[in-house]
């Protein structure tokens, strides 16, 4: 009995220890992976780049293990794609380096389409509230946009950003390190479960492949790959944010980069992509009109577009006087109470009874109990 | 001949009044003692005998029994060796008076005949003076307990040969110690004042508002903030104890021995701050004849408890009771004691594991780490907090600043003092003194809000996410506020600053 082509695939990608390198060799060798899968054993023998092991794996043919191990992979709601696949993204065809085969769980077909615009937001995984917050903003404007946004569902910008896509009802898409049936990290379970929902978990690993360090800077070229171009929100100055930044340079991407103060020191690793040339990202209409691409809104909702695009931040601040005095001391770094008692010289049960109302109308946000923010 | 005295047994906080039987009969010469006694009380068979030989009176050869009635609960302790002496020299014929049933004894007997100290003097004198006794001989040492008893007289005495003297020459009103004026005294920590602490606002108000409304407390902040300084200022800002409560402590530390420290009598406020190493008897009480815990030594004071986090989770949960019920009840196989703890809890923690969150230049914990550390805090003992006050560390600035920083400990104090009286004033029917014990039926009776806070209140629940737990709370924190600003009425305001010490509820919400 004969294999289908995404069968033939399926196996190609899983011989086991034969890496992505040694199976370009093969492809270039052979042409296709149905000739690697149908030739003769004394071709393999002759192959110089293979050792002893690869040889025997590549000549074990048990076409019936394939096909029930491909059957249960479907029955788990796992779809494998691969580059002879219709569904094949045409974007991950253009890079260096483009895997054989990915894993998807969840609407792969209508959120990898070619001409969907993606855009991948991400950062460190230990971010300031500022981080998160612009994130988790950025995330919900595109998402609202019917924009799909790429991350890495990891702790921190990756998970803010993917959270604020799906709340506000877009599509967001996250390359794994791991197998797609495993949710890494574990308390991003929720997350985990409402992308396979709304929207698509992507892996070049087999389902059950563990995390392990080695694998996540690979993906993070897929992140790059996927997207159309990249917003960092917060790295540090040796984050491992910067491995996607090379990759989507390499790619061709472009970058953007959130300014922050010089005394951030998250912000460190991202005034320094400025500086190389990086765009500065300053508000997702910018964003949006700087890369021409207004006809990837054109599905969405009018109005919801309208207040979007309306919306300034000024526009929040109180008419209050007090309240007034208070916004224009408050940042997006936390600020106790007592201290803005002491900045603005109100007196404290005043200052409580205002934050409160500003609370209340969204126009500040407390972070930790006592401390708070503006929010944006 | 037979003879009887009067004692009493100490249980718990009170005294029971006993009466020690002795009769001397022809027989077997045995000196035996019966009565559901403890080892302790058994024993003294040994010290009388050798103390009355030891003051010059022999003991016959005679069968001597003593009865220590009633005989269905057990006696413990060594307060009736003096009683047990007395009756003896009576049935003996050594001396003779008819005023024994209006005389009560206690002390413990050494061999040489001297009376030592013994445990709750105060009860015991209380006791005595409910009965109708006029007069009441204890150890000289334990005397000042009962001086503060008014209608009874009490006598100390050094000896049992003393002892024997006042009964023979009838001079007991000569031998009383003056009684001694009840007058409440605010001499407790004054050298460490509340302007000590630099800056601070928010959590000196919250002080200030825990204590005179009677609301438990959290503070959370970096190491080195203040947390400890404040909660050590605590007892400087509490209002004098009355007359009722003071008995009330004082009937705690007489009956546990715990005298030696407070000199006679509690004046003060009580404030301890056990370790967060304290087993959970240490905490709530025990043992087998149980004694108090540090509970019951706060009552009507301060417990103070740094680094609620590194507390034994097993032990911080068995407050949860008596942070409800103001007393805690240990039962054991034939005795049920009552020791009261009503205390204002006050608790302080770092807000993550290393201490400095949310400043993210010294902090470097995930927020997983932060949520696995907050984790550790029991929901049901944090919903029986009223206050949660955010500590930030001191800046240096605030360190050498010359402003005069309103919040004394003799200006809050002042408050406080007010802001109580209004409270008994409001409370005066309703067996309640303080805000924070207000029940249901108070609540819908003092405070009554206006359309406007009811509407601030529904769009808080909404927007801030807050539990319907805390709601009473909130309410109750904003009476004590209006108090603070004397207004009869909880306004718009006072619940506004209520919310903001409520706020933490939403942090742990999104932890647990």
């Amino acid at each position: 009995m004969g294999l289908s082509i995404d069968e033939y695939w399926y196996w190609f990608v899983n011989i086991n220890g034969v890496g992505r390198i040694t199976r370009n060799k093969l492809l270039n060798h052979f042409g296709s992976v149905v000739e690697v899968y149908n030739c003769s054993e004394t071709v393999i023998k002759n192959m110089e780049f293979l050792n002893e092991k690869q040889k025997n794996n590549i000549l074990v043919k048990n076409s019936d293990g394939i096909k029930h191990d491909y059957l249960a992979m479907m029955k788990k709601g796992i779809s494998f794609i691969h580059q002879d696949s219709v569904d094949f993204p045409e974007k991950l065809m253009d890079i260096p380096d483009k895997p054989h085969g990915l894993y998807c769980k969840g609407e792969y077909k209508k959120i990898l389409e070619d001409n969907r615009f993606k855009v991948a937001i991400v950062g460190s995984r230990k971010c300031s509230a500022y981080g998160n917050e612009a994130a988790y903003k950025i995330g919900y404007e595109l998402g609202a946009r019917g924009i799909c946004v790429v991350s890495g569902m990891a702790r921190g910008i990756d998970g803010a950003a993917e959270k604020g896509c799906l709340n506000a009802g877009g599509n967001s898409a996250a390359v794994l390190g791991c197998g797609v049936d495993i949710c890494y990290p574990g308390d991003n379970i929720d997350l985990y479960m409402n992308i396979a929902r709304n929207g698509v978990l992507i892996s070049e690993n087999n389902p059950g492949t563990k995390p392990t360090a080695g694998l996540f800077p690979e993906r993070n070229r897929l992140i790059s790959g996927l997207a159309d171009a990249i917003i960092v929100v917060e790295a540090g100055e040796k984050s491992g944010t910067f491995i996607t930044v090379d990759m989507a340079l390499e790619q061709g991407k472009e970058v953007y980069a959130l300014p922050g103060r010089i005394t951030d020191l998250q912000s460190r690793g991202c005034n320094r992509l400025i500086k190389q040339g990086a765009q500065i990202f300053e508000s997702v209409t910018e964003f949006l009109n700087d890369m021409e691409f207004f006809q990837a809104c054109r599905g969405m909702n009018n109005e919801t577009y309208k207040m979007f695009y309306d919306m300034k931040i000024d526009e929040k601040r109180p008419k209050q006087q007090e309240q007034n005095i208070i916004y224009s001391i408050l940042d997006m770094k936390p600020k106790h109470i007592d201290d803005i008692v002491k900045e603005t010289g109100i007196a404290l049960c005043h200052v409580m009874n205002h934050l409160i109302d500003m609370e209340i109308n969204g126009i500040v946000r407390q972070t930790v109990n006592n401390y708070y923010v503006l929010n944006i | 001949m037979f003879c009887k005295s009067y004692c009493a047994a100490v249980i718990g906080v009170d005294a029971r009044i006993v009466q020690i039987e002795a009769d001397v009969n022809d027989g077997m010469p045995i000196f035996q003692m019966v009565g559901y006694l403890n080892s302790e009380v058994r024993e003294a068979k040994e010290r009388v005998r050798s103390a009355i030989k030891n003051i010059g009176w022999g003991f016959p050869a005679k069968r001597v029994t003593v009865n220590i009635s009633p005989a269905d609960f057990k006696k413990e302790g060594t307060a009736y060796d003096l009683g047990i002496a007395v009756a003896l020299l009576c049935s003996f014929g050594r001396i003779q008076c008819d005023k024994l049933d209006q005389i009560l004894f206690a002390g413990e007997l050494s061999l040489n005949g001297k009376v030592n100290s013994i445990n709750g003097v105060l009860p015991i004198v209380l006791a005595a003076k409910e009965r109708g006794f006029k007069y009441c001989i204890v150890p000289a040492c334990n005397v000042n307990e009962g001086a503060i008893v008014s209608g009874i007289k009490t006598i100390g005495t050094d000896s049992l040969q003393e002892t024997v003297d006042i009964i023979e020459k009838e001079c007991f009103d000569e031998m009383a110690v003056p009684n001694e004026e009840w007058k409440s005294n605010y001499s407790a920590c004054m050298s460490k004042d509340f302007s000590d602490i630099s800056g601070q606002p928010m959590v000196k108000r919250a002080a200030m508002l825990a204590i005179a409304g009677g609301h438990n407390m959290l503070m959370i902040g970096p190491p080195g903030s203040g947390k400890t300084m404040i909660a050590e200022r605590l007892p400087g800002i509490m209002p004098g104890l009355t007359m009722k409560e003071s008995i009330e402590v004082s009937k705690i530390y007489s009956s546990s021995g715990k005298f030696t420290e407070t000199k006679g009598f509690v004046y003060e406020r009580p404030f301890r701050a056990p370790h967060h190493s304290i087993s959970p008897a240490g905490l709530i009480g025990g043992g087998i004849s149980p004694y108090p815990g540090e509970i019951s030594y706060a009552h009507r004071g301060v417990l103070f408890m740094d680094e609620l986090t590194e507390f034994k989770r097993d032990t911080v949960e068995l407050l949860r009771t008596p942070l409800e019920k103001k007393y805690i009840e240990h039962t054991r196989n034939n005795v049920t004691i009552r020791y009261p703890s009503d205390f204002v809890l006050v608790v302080a923690m770092n807000p993550c594991p290393c201490g400095y969150y949310p400043d993210k230049s010294k902090c470097s914990c995930t927020p997983l780490q932060i949520n696995r550390y907050l984790s550790k805090l029991s929901y049901p003992l944090l919903d029986r907090i009223d206050i949660v006050s955010q500590v930030q560390s001191v800046k240096y600035a605030s360190i050498n600043s010359q402003d005069k920083d309103i919040y004394t400990t003799s200006y809050i104090r002042e408050r406080v003092n007010a802001m109580r009286s209004i409270q008994n004033k409001r409370f005066n029917n309703d067996r309640i003194t303080l805000n924070s014990e207000m029940n249901l039926f108070h609540i819908k009776k003092y405070c009554v809000l206006d359309d406007e806070c009811k509407n601030f209140m529904e769009n808080v629940f909404e927007k801030l996410s807050l539990s319907v737990r805390g709601y009473n709370k909130i309410l109750k924190v904003a009476r004590t506020i209006a108090d603070s600003e004397e207004c009869d009425n909880i306004t718009i305001n006072h619940l506004k600053e209520a919310v903001i010490y409520r706020s933490f509820d939403r942090q742990i919400k999104e932890v647990m």
